[in-house]
C-alpha cells in the first residue's frame, strides 16, 4: 500500500465570476520514503494540490470536487477537522515557501517549537524543552539552547527556514510537503538547506513531495517527477528519464529555457506566450497556443494521460509522432 | 577605450540607530564599501552576490538614484557626483533603470501610453503626435501589441509588465541601463523571453548594461564580464568564461558549486569536490575585521582575520581581492 494515494483529484473555488477549477483530475502516489517533485510555474495548481492534501484550504471558498486522497489507507476527503488535526504533523506535515509568514512574530522560536509537540504528545516541561532544543540543534541551528529564546526577527532567512524545518520534524512526520523551500533563499543558503531534508529523509525515512518552479531544485532531490501545467498533470516520470527523455513539449520547453553553467547559447530557447489564467484557460490542450508542436486536433479535446514507458507518462496527443526517431 | 561609468572607490553608509533608549549609539550600515568598477561601451556587466551583499545599491549609485558618501562616480569621463538636480537631469537621460518588480514599478492609475511617455514629458516633451507616434514604436520594440497602449498595468501578466518597464527605461534612448533583477520575478518560462528581448535590444540601440542578478546561469548568458560582491565589497571581477571555468576567490568558487545541478546524474550531494559554505552573509552593521568573507572561507588564514586583501590582478583581465592570490 502506497503512503500516499491521490485519486483524480479536482479542487475548486468559488468566485465571483463562477467557480474555478484550480486542480484537475490529477492523480498520483507516494512510497514511504520516497522523493516527489512536484514542477510548475504559477497557476500550475502545484501549491493547491499541496493544501487540499494538508485540508488547510478554507471550505467555502475551496471545494473538493471529486476524487480522493488516502494517506496510510485512512480517506482525507472527508476526515473531520479534528480527526485531520490528528493527522497534521505526526502524519504528514509542510514547510513553506515565506518562513518569516508562517512563524508568529510574538512567541520565541522555542516556544512555538514546544507548543508543537506539545499539541501531539505529553512529556514534562524539561523533556519537552530538550525535545526541542535536540530538533533545532539537528537542523543546524548553532548554540541551539541559547537560540530558543530568539523571535523570528533575530533570525536570518535561512536560519528560519530551518527552524520551519524542525517545526515540521519534530513529530516525525511520515510524509514532509515542502511548498517551495529555498525560493526566498539565496543559492548557498538553498544548497544547505535541500542537503539537509536530503539528509533528514535517510535519518528518519520520510517521504517528501517537493514543490518548486525549479527543474534543478528537482535534479538535486527528486526520485520521481510530476510536471504540472494549469491545473493539470502534463507528465510524470523517474528523475533521469525525465531528464534524459522529456515527452512533452512544455517540459522540454521548462528544460530548454535555463541557461546553463556549462553550455554556451546565442539565445535562450523561450516558450512563447504566458500562462493562462484560471478563468480564461484555451479549450482542447492547455498548452496548444504556447506550443510550437500544436495542430488543430490538439485544440479538439483534453489530451488524456497515457504511459508510455512503465512509470512514464504524458498528456500530449502528438507524443508518438514526435518521439519517433 | 575609455569606460561609460566608471565608480572610483564609491562608498554608501547608512546611519543606523542601535541599542535601547539608554544606550542609543549610531552605527555606519556599509552598503557599498570603497567600490572601483569600470563598464565599457556596449558591454554587460554581471553584478552577482547573495541578498544584502549591496549589488543594488550599487547599482543606484552609478545612476546616482541614491547620493554616495564617498568617492566619484564618472559617467562619459566627466565626473557626475556633485551635480546638482538641474545639471543632472540631461545627464540622467542617458542613464535608465529596470526594476524588478514589475507590479510595483508602474503606477496602477496610468495608462501604458502615460507610464512610457512620462519620461518624455519629464524632460520637456511635449504629450503631442510625435511622442505618441514614439510610444507606439517602442511598444512594437518590445514586443506588446499596439492596443497595449490604452490599457492599464493590472490587465497584463508579469512578463508583459516587464515589457512596459524596459519600454519606459528606453524611451529616452538611453546608453547606459541598470537591469536589477529584472527576470527573478518572472515564471521560468517566460524568463528567458525577456533575457532575449534585452539581448537584442543592446544589439539594435548599443546599449550597456550593468546587469543584477542573483541567478548565475542567467548572469553568465548575458554577461560579458562578471563582478561578484560580498558585504560591500568586490571580491572578483573577470571575463565571464575565466569568471565561471577558473573562479579564484573561494566565495565565487563556493557560489557556483552552489548552484543546483542541471541533471541528476550530477546531483553535488556527497560529491567531495563540492565547496560548501557554511552559515549566513553576516550583518553589514558589524562586518568581519580583514577580509570580509574569513568567517566563511573553507581556506581561511592568519592574515586574514588581520588584513583586508588588496585587489591584485594574477591574470589579465581578472582582478581578485583573496590573501591566496596576494
Amino acid at each position: 500500500m502506497p503512503l500516499l494515494d491521490v485519486q483524480n483529484l479536482t479542487t475548486a473555488f468559488q468566485t465571483q465570476r463562477g467557480e474555478i477549477t484550480a486542480v484537475e483530475d490529477i492523480s498520483f502516489s507516494l512510497e514511504p520514503g520516497e522523493i516527489l517533485g512536484i514542477v510548475g510555474e504559477s497557476g500550475s495548481g502545484k501549491s493547491v494540490t499541496a493544501l487540499t492534501i494538508m485540508g488547510l484550504l478554507p471550505r467555502p471558498p475551496a471545494r473538493i470536487a471529486g476524487g480522493s486522497i488516502r494517506f496510510e489507507g485512512t480517506e482525507l476527503t472527508t476526515l473531520s477537522q479534528s480527526r485531520m488535526q490528528g493527522i497534521r504533523g505526526p502524519g504528514i506535515a509542510m514547510v513553506f515557501q515565506e518562513p518569516m509568514t508562517s512563524l508568529n512574530p510574538v512567541f520565541s522560536i522555542g516556544d512555538q517549537l514546544m507548543e508543537t509537540i506539545r499539541a501531539h504528545e505529553r512529556l514534562p516541561p524539561k523533556a519537552l524543552f530538550a525535545r526541542a532544543v535536540e530538533m533545532l540543534d539537528r537542523v543546524g541551528i548553532p548554540s541551539a539552547s541559547t537560540r530558543m529564546k530568539d523571535y523570528p526577527h533575530q533570525l536570518s532567512g535561512g536560519q528560519r527556514q530551518r527552524v520551519m524545518l524542525a517545526m515540521a520534524l519534530v513529530c516525525r512526520p511520515r510524509l514532509l510537503i515542502a511548498d517551495e523551500p529555498t525560493t526566498a533563499l539565496d543559492v548557498t543558503i538553498q544548497a544547505q538547506i535541500l542537503d539537509l531534508i536530503l539528509d533528514l529523509r535517510d535519518e528518519f525515512g520520510m517521504a517528501v513531495m517537493i514543490i518548486t518552479h525549479n527543474m534543478g531544485v528537482v535534479a538535486e532531490t527528486a526520485d520521481r517527477v510530476m510536471v504540472m501545467y494549469a491545473g493539470r498533470v502534463v507528465e510524470e516520470a523517474p528523475v533521469t528519464t525525465l531528464f534524459d527523455r522529456p515527452l512533452h513539449p512544455y517540459t522540454r520547453g521548462l528544460l530548454e529555457c535555463v541557461p546553463s553553467l556549462t553550455e554556451e547559447m546565442d539565445r535562450l530557447v523561450a516558450i512563447p506566450g504566458t500562462l493562462p489564467e484560471p478563468a480564461r484557460r484555451p479549450q482542447g490542450c492547455r498548452f496548444a497556443p504556447r506550443c510550437r508542436y500544436a495542430e488543430p486536433a490538439c485544440r479538439a479535446g483534453l489530451p488524456p494521460l497515457e504511459s508510455y514507458d512503465p512509470g512514464h507518462s504524458a498528456a500530449c496527443i502528438r507524443v508518438p509522432e514526435l518521439t519517433r526517431p | 577605450m575609455k569606460p561609460l561609468i566608471e565608480a572610483i572607490t564609491v562608498s554608501k553608509h547608512y546611519e543606523v540607530q542601535t541599542g535601547g533608549f539608554l544606550r542609543r549609539q549610531s552605527l555606519a550600515l556599509r552598503a557599498v564599501d570603497g567600490v572601483d568598477l569600470a563598464i565599457m561601451p556596449g558591454e554587460t556587466l554581471g553584478l552577482v552576490g547573495e541578498s544584502g551583499c549591496g549589488k543594488s545599491t550599487l547599482g543606484r549609485l552609478l545612476i546616482r538614484l541614491i547620493p554616495t558618501t564617498s568617492g566619484n562616480i564618472l559617467f562619459d569621463n566627466a565626473d557626475i557626483t556633485q551635480l546638482n538636480q538641474k545639471e543632472m537631469r540631461s545627464v540622467r537621460r542617458g542613464m535608465q533603470i529596470v526594476f524588478q518588480d514589475p507590479y510595483g514599478a508602474l503606477n496602477p492609475r496610468m495608462t501604458v501610453e502615460d507610464i512610457i511617455m512620462e519620461p518624455l514629458l519629464i524632460h520637456g516633451a511635449r504629450a503631442d503626435a510625435a511622442a505618441r507616434k514614439q510610444v507606439a514604436d517602442l511598444l512594437g520594440v518590445v514586443g506588446l501589441p499596439a492596443r497595449a497602449r490604452e490599457r492599464f498595468p493590472h490587465e497584463f501578466s508579469g512578463g508583459q509588465r516587464q515589457r512596459i518597464g524596459i519600454a519606459r527605461a528606453l524611451v529616452l534612448k538611453p546608453r547606459f541601463v541598470v537591469c536589477d533583477e529584472p527576470v527573478s520575478a518572472l515564471d521560468v518560462s517566460v524568463q528567458a523571453q525577456i533575457v532575449n528581448l534585452l539581448g537584442d535590444l543592446q544589439q539594435e540601440f548599443g546599449l550597456t548594461y550593468l546587469f543584477i542578478a542573483h541567478d548565475l546561469g542567467v548572469v553568465k548568458h548575458i554577461s560579458t564580464r562578471v563582478a561578484v560582491m560580498y558585504l560591500g565589497k568586490i571580491v572578483e571581477i573577470a571575463e565571464k568564461r575565466a569568471l565561471y571555468e577558473a573562479p579564484l576567490h573561494p566565495y565565487t568558487q563556493a557560489l557556483i558549486a552552489a548552484v543546483p545541478a542541471s541533471h541528476p546524474s550530477q546531483r553535488s550531494r556527497g560529491r567531495r569536490e563540492r565547496q560548501r559554505i557554511a552559515g549566513d552573509i553576516p550583518s553589514a552593521l558589524h562586518p568581519p575585521s580583514g577580509c570580509r568573507f574569513h568567517t566563511r572561507c573553507p581556506f581561511v588564514m592568519p592574515v586574514c582575520r588581520e588584513q583586508a586583501p588588496a585587489t591584485t590582478e594574477p591574470r589579465p583581465g581578472h582582478h581578485v581581492a583573496c590573501h591566496l592570490n596576494g
